[in-house]
């Protein structure tokens, strides 16, 4: 990676490991102590990480994330909490304006349609969506192949309209 | 890439204007239209809920601990270090010590020691190390043998083994059952000095036939000699500086090794039995 820096390597990738910790501990706060820890061990390395290329990088800094969050649940610091939607936490109880709750509704709407994927589909949405991950850097990182992955995401994002729709009009009837 | 620009900033709700409407034009309300592009919407969800992570603060604090490890780091490495030369330099010092004990005691390199040292010096066979400050403060240095018959006459004749410059004050004790002399007094400088001489043995030094080892404190100072295979003499002077213990243990070695007799001394100012 040329012009490499600490703060080039963060604003490129923290979002992608704060997701890849995220998948795994589905908590805003342990996904964010996980993230500090792997740009903690990219600063103390960055000697050697300023030789990789910027796939080498990123897949570093991927499982990186990924053990530590493993880590992080295998030890109980963070309970795995899997039926709960994406940033389901973050839901205040405030009274809040009709745009942000419409905005509020459609986050929630899409983490649960996400959460009643299986497994690996789950994966593949909140690789490509959050991490921002291309289906080639996926298929890396999954060792699922890229027709699986291309299959899936196409499938995923059926399904996802499906359950919003279906959720919609159950919203109209009431 | 520009710094942070996939943390989208958060619609302010509190504006009077809309919030945008997502491509597709699904809101999550109401039904979703025909053509709306579920891809859109979880890009623009994911953004959304990216846009809500503290990431600067993130960043904050993991360069604050990878410093503050860092340091620590560098302090470990300076322990480590730092241990890693003393304990190289106390082997290599100890290392040093047994070569330089091993070239003194090889047999081209100790003829007779202590008569080979300088007339001037103040020290010895001791010269080079620190009295009282050096635990293994031990010298040894090959003397010379005597025959088994004049092993046994020394054994025989132990109250002849004291030294010509024994201050004449000091009392001399003559233990006729145990094969020991001892002589106890002050010297001309008031200070109370002592002289045991005895037949032994064994050593507390390991020493080769022929071989003397001497230790010292500065204060104290023992000899250990080998005259003959299992037969050693111990000389014990209390309270004389080393070089003079040096001297007096050097005039007995000669006196022994060249069978001379003793010097007409004035220094036993008194002998008494100790049966008595």
């Amino acid at each position: 990676m040329s012009d490499l820096s600490f703060d080039n390597i963060y604003s490129e990738y923290s979002r992608l490991v704060y997701w890849a910790a995220y998948r795994v501990v589905a908590q805003k706060e342990a996904a964010e102590d996980i993230t500090q820890q792997v740009f903690e061990r990219a600063y103390l390395n960055m000697d050697k990480l300023s030789e990789l290329a910027d796939a080498q990088l990123k897949s570093w800094l991927y499982r990186v994330a990924t053990n530590l969050a493993l880590d992080s649940v295998r030890k109980g610091k963070h309970e795995l909490l899997s039926d709960e939607p994406v940033g389901a936490e973050i839901a205040d109880t405030d009274p809040l304006p009709e745009a942000e709750l419409i905005k509020k509704q459609r986050q929630e709407a899409v983490q649960r349609a996400i959460q009643q994927l299986d497994e690996t589909s789950r994966t593949i949405i909140m690789l490509h969506y959050f991490s921002e991950m291309t289906v080639n850097e996926i298929a890396a990182q999954t060792g699922i192949s890229q027709g699986t992955i291309k299959s899936r995401l196409v499938r995923a994002r059926n399904i996802i309209k499906e359950l919003l729709t279906a959720e919609a009009d159950g919203n109209e009837e009431i | 890439m520009k710094k942070y620009d996939h943390i989208r900033p958060v619609t302010d709700n509190t504006a009077a204007e809309p919030a945008p409407v997502p491509p597709g034009g699904y809101t999550g309300v109401g039904p979703l239209p025909e053509d709306a592009e579920i891809d859109c919407i979880l890009k623009l969800t994911a953004d959304e809920l990216t846009a809500e992570v503290d990431f600067a603060g993130i960043r904050e604090r993991a360069l604050k601990s990878a410093k503050a490890a860092k340091a620590k780091r560098g302090k470990l490495r300076r322990a480590v270090s730092y241990g890693l030369f003393a304990a190289a330099s106390v082997f290599f010092g100890f290392a040093l010590f047994t070569v330089l004990g091993k070239i003194h005691t090889a047999p081209h390199g100790n003829v007779d020691v202590l008569n080979t040292q300088p007339a001037d010096t103040d020290e010895g066979i001791f010269r080079g190390m620190t009295p009282g400050t050096d635990p293994n403060f031990v010298r040894r240095t090959t003397v010379g043998t005597v025959s088994e018959e004049e092993a046994e006459e020394i054994v025989n004749s132990v109250s002849e083994l004291l030294p010509d410059a024994l201050p004449n004050s000091m009392t001399t004790l003559v233990d006729q059952g145990s094969s020991r002399v001892c002589a106890s007094g002050v010297d001309d400088e008031g200070t109370e000095v002592s002289y045991v001489c005895s037949i032994e043995n064994s050593s507390p030094i390991a020493l080769a036939v022929g071989q003397v080892g001497a230790m010292t404190d500065g204060e104290d100072t023992t000899y250990y000699w080998q005259v003959a295979d299992g037969q050693f003499i111990s000389m014990h002077f209390i309270g004389f500086e080393v070089k003079d213990a040096d001297s007096m243990f050097e005039s007995i070695a000669k006196r022994i090794t060249e069978g001379e007799a003793p010097a007409e001394t004035t220094a036993p100012a008194e002998t008494a039995d100790s049966a008595n």
